[in-house]
């Protein structure tokens, strides 16, 4: 069967040998088992979806162009989420549409006293309520933090990876993801909790 | 004694994924006793899994997924091997 191998099978050398001879059955099964991720990846990160497409047949493309460099030490996906991400970050740069974030912190600042209790608490609603605000606003507001906080959010929410891994794909220490993550969170929250504020 | 802010910081960040069971006890002690901290890790969760379900929603069906590999198949197996 053509679609028949496991997954992990991918990072195996046998498989890395046939995708470098450019062998047309490893090129399909490569491009069939992660195609869905890849694109759900893009539009994840706020592409409509013709440049969602567009940059997963040019990461697929790269990928293939640069295979002699890949060492098969990381894992085959990581690779493709890292060439995604760069490509992504490089759409993002020219679009000069990213703004300065920092300072969720302080806006995180004054919502504690200085004894580090809450001054400001969360706005509270029942968990059905907020679920619904979330699903009517979390579009709008994701558009809103920059795109290194929405990759890093993506790949831990949406595509459930451990930190090791996104760390590796998006070149960042632990520490630097712990950044991105609060930052990223914090300013939806807040940005839910604004909408609703304003539309009850 | 933890406090709130520490907390908030520990959660939105995912440093409590390294944490050892002292540590998370320590956390869960403080859920059970701060109605605020409470109400921000679940509205933190809840963030995650609507974007989650929002990715489920807007998932490409199949015939858009087919077309999309057969135009990456295209350009990959033929490259260096294609005609001119």
């Amino acid at each position: 069967m053509l679609f028949a191998v496991a997954h992990d099978g991918f990072a195996g050398p046998g498989f890395l040998d046939l995708l470098r001879t450019r062998d047309e059955g490893a090129l399909q099964r490569l491009v069939n088992a992660y195609l869905p991720q890849i694109l759900r990846a893009a539009r994840g990160a706020g592409l409509n979806p013709q440049n969602a497409e567009d940059v997963c047949q040019s990461t697929f493309v790269t990928f293939i162009e640069k295979i002699e460099d890949f060492e098969g030490r990381s894992h085959v996906r990581t690779w493709l989420f890292g060439i995604l991400y760069r490509k992504i970050s490089e759409m993002r740069r020219s679009s000069a549409r990213e703004s300065g974030a920092e300072s969720i912190d302080q806006v995180m600042e004054t919502r504690f006293k200085t004894d580090g209790h809450w001054q400001k608490p969360p706005r509270g609603s029942d968990a059905a309520t907020y679920e619904s605000e979330v699903r009517e606003h979390l579009a709008d507001c994701m558009d809103g933090i920059s795109t290194d906080q929405r990759m890093a959010f993506v790949l831990r929410e949406v595509e459930e990876l451990d930190s090791e891994e996104i760390c590796r794909t998006m070149d960042i220490s632990r520490s630097n993801l712990g950044v991105l993550l609060f930052r990223g969170r914090n300013l939806l929250r807040e940005c839910l909790e604004n909408r609703n504020i304003r539309g009850h | 004694m933890l406090k709130c802010r520490d907390l908030t910081r520990m959660i939105a960040s995912d440093e409590t994924e390294d944490f050892g069971f002292l540590k998370r006890m320590e956390i869960r002690f403080h859920l059970f006793m701060c109605k605020h901290c409470r109400e921000y890790t679940g509205q933190i969760r809840s963030i995650g899994q609507g974007a989650k379900k929002m990715a489920a929603e807007a998932e490409p069906d199949q015939e858009q997924l087919q077309r999309l590999e057969k135009d990456i198949c295209g350009k990959i197996c033929n490259n260096g091997h294609g005609p001119g």
